[in-house]
């Protein structure tokens, strides 16, 4: 069975394409991005289809790669009842994701000091191979903030209240357990609250270059030539190690509830077994370590600002637009052959796009849609979208979540080979720091699919609708 | 043959090839292959001494374990190997003594950020004259 074209924005891995497919496999992407696209990411967007419970279809974004297990850019959500879980459906990073802020600043108020903010950005920000949080944290400590993520930065002098309606699930999921995570997640957590991380994680100091749709981003409170910040990171080893961890807890449960999977890295649970309620409680614990993270990084960012602008917080006005996960399961309520029905949706390397008046979104967004903040790479560009009734009809209300990556490390690094990529942004106006032996040549432009490209995709495909396009103009990189 | 490790990488992760007469030597070799993602350990003294059991119920997994146990040493200590010796090695265990340093910024090049060593088209395999294994980790 070959992959077939549906219409101009979507491809189909129609049910035979690997043994034992419950559902088909949609691929939303044009022939632009087609070619990028690897045999081994359709087989994982099959693999996804053969595991027990899979409703709909087994999705895949335009950003799509192959991943381990899922490809990056995969959705599927599974039946409560006899659907499963999977770590690998989520990702070593639990909750990575993006938050933007914005400011009462316009880029030419902003230029003039980029180079400052971006050293005083990066001096307050820790990142990069091997860096250490500022905070330091007791064993209680981290059991706060697993429990109540964004809340705990909040309560501890990390932002403001009104932040945390401006965030998915306002910062925190509930019922996240920290009995239930090993010792060796506690201490990796420890010293990383805080922390950017590095390769593709990064703070971008951008301009809001073009609008789409001037009432939303009134809405949003986004304006032409604004500067915005976006903050991109995850969980950090915290997460990691729980991933690492559930992984073994997984391997075992696939022997004992005797499962089928074409890959290892599929390893999961029945949703109803006690193997899959520990990693849901484990999972929430790291996304909440994932949201408090974000906080805190943006509350070093806002005294950055305050620092090198010299101005009180009321007048730069920097307030969160938005926090979102993707790299996450869910449970959301979906409509099925007609009906609703809760199902556990996996999203790994996909962003949750909820349409106008989902009862999740916060009060000031009901009438727009949700807010879907979508980096691009640190030459080109990044988006705001919103949610469209579409994409909760068509992809459980989900979304791309980035570029993706086209050339890998060494292509990147031999590609950069006897040009300076630092000096190549500088020349059109972007000031980038990074403490990385190779990280500006690993993360230059080429090594990444064009995120207008991306971005044409789900909006054409109407899973989502563009509100604006950021531009950077200071990037820290880890 | 002699024991080496080759890196390669893939659009979005990275992975190395590791070569040896016997496990011993892909284990070890693994360890350095891993290690060198991290920072160039021709800079690493090997001043602190680490002495480390693993324990699995197959080889592939003890491979994984033993290689996801160095990454949570290096996140949690900053703790970076460059000699390796596996003293004792069954399907089931691992015994090994590591000599390396803490990273330092100032001192040591930051190289990748490794999340986990992970089961993705992962070899171990006997060849003609030796074994041979291929891991991928998620950076």
């Amino acid at each position: 069975m070959n992959i077939r074209r549906i219409d101009k924005f979507r491809i189909e891995v129609p049910i035979g394409y690997v043994e034992g497919m419950r559902v088909p496999g949609i691929i939303y992407i044009d022939e632009v991005l087609e070619k990028y696209l690897e045999e081994d990411a359709i087989r994982q967007v099959a693999n996804v289809a053969t595991l027990p419970g899979i409703v709909k279809a087994s999705y895949a974004m335009p950003d799509i790669h192959t991943g381990y297990g899922f490809a990056i850019g995969g959705v599927a959500a599974f039946d409560l009842e006899e659907g499963v879980i999977s770590p690998g459906g989520v990702g070593y990073d639990i909750n990575c994701g993006v938050r933007l802020v914005r400011s009462n600043l316009v880029k030419e108020e902003v230029i003039p000091k980029i180079r400052t903010l971006v050293e005083v950005l990066s001096y307050e920000i820790p990142s990069g191979v091997g860096s250490k949080g500022k905070l330091k944290l007791s064993k209680n400590d981290e059991r706060q903030l697993m429990l109540k993520g964004a809340k705990w930065a909040v309560e501890n002098g990390f932002g403001e209240e009104d932040d945390l309606l401006h965030i998915e699930s306002g910062g925190y999921l509930e019922d996240a357990d920290p009995s239930l995570i090993s010792e060796k997640a506690y201490e990796r957590g420890r010293a990383q609250q805080g922390t950017l991380g590095s390769g593709n994680h990064f703070l971008e100091v951008q301009y809001v270059e073009e609008i789409y749709d001037r009432k939303a981003a009134d809405a949003l409170g986004l304006f032409p030539n604004q500067v915005t910040v976006m903050i991109h990171t995850g969980s950090r080893g915290f997460g990691h190690q729980i991933c690492t961890d559930f992984i073994e807890v997984m391997a075992r449960a696939v022997k004992k509830y005797d499962i089928y999977l074409p890959d290892r890295e599929l390893a999961c649970a029945p949703i109803k077994s006690e193997e899959a309620r520990q990693y849901i409680a484990a999972m929430k614990a790291a996304a909440n370590y994932a949201w408090a993270n974000r906080q805190c990084i943006m509350h070093w960012t806002r005294e950055s600002f305050i620092k090198v602008f010299e101005m009180s917080p009321k007048d730069l006005g920097m307030k969160l637009i938005y926090d979102v996960a993707h790299n996450i399961a869910k449970v959301e309520e979906h409509i099925i052959d007609g009906k609703k029905i809760k199902v556990m949706v996996h999203r790994k390397g996909a962003t949750r796009a909820f349409p106008p008046g989902h009862p999740e979104l916060p009060e000031i967004y009901k009438n727009i849609g949700q807010p879907v903040l979508i980096p691009g790479d640190m030459g080109r560009a990044s988006f705001v979208l919103l949610g469209t009734k579409e994409g909760m009809e068509e992809s459980f209300g989900s979304t791309c979540h980035g570029a993706g990556r086209v050339l890998s490390r060494h292509q990147a690094i031999r590609k950069a080979k006897g040009r300076s990529i630092r000096r190549e942004l500088e020349e059109v106006g972007i000031i980038v720091k990074s403490v990385g032996r190779e990280t500006l040549a690993e993360e230059m432009s080429e090594a990444y699919k064009d995120i207008n490209n991306v971005v044409e995709v789900v909006a054409n495909a109407k899973i989502s609708r563009k509100v604006a396009k950021l531009r950077p103009i200071g990037v820290v990189k880890g | 043959m002699k024991a080496h490790f080759e890196t390669f990488d893939t659009t979005a992760d990275v992975g190395i090839t590791v070569y040896g007469e016997n496990l011993k030597d892909i284990f070890g070799q693994a360890a350095i292959g891993l290690f060198s993602f991290i920072t160039n350990i021709k800079k690493l003294d090997t001043k602190i001494s680490k002495s480390l059991e693993i324990n699995a119920d197959s080889y592939e997994n003890l491979l994984i374990n033993w290689l996801n146990e160095l990454i949570f040493l290096f996140d949690t200590e900053g703790f970076v190997g460059k000699d390796i010796k596996i003293k004792e090695l069954s399907e089931t265990k691992l015994i090994a003594m590591i000599k390396g340093d803490f990273f330092n910024e100032k001192k040591h090049s930051r190289g990748v950020l490794i999340k986990a060593a992970t089961y993705h088209k992962l070899k171990l395999e006997k060849k003609n004259n030796g074994w041979m294994a291929t891991i991928l980790f998620d950076i």
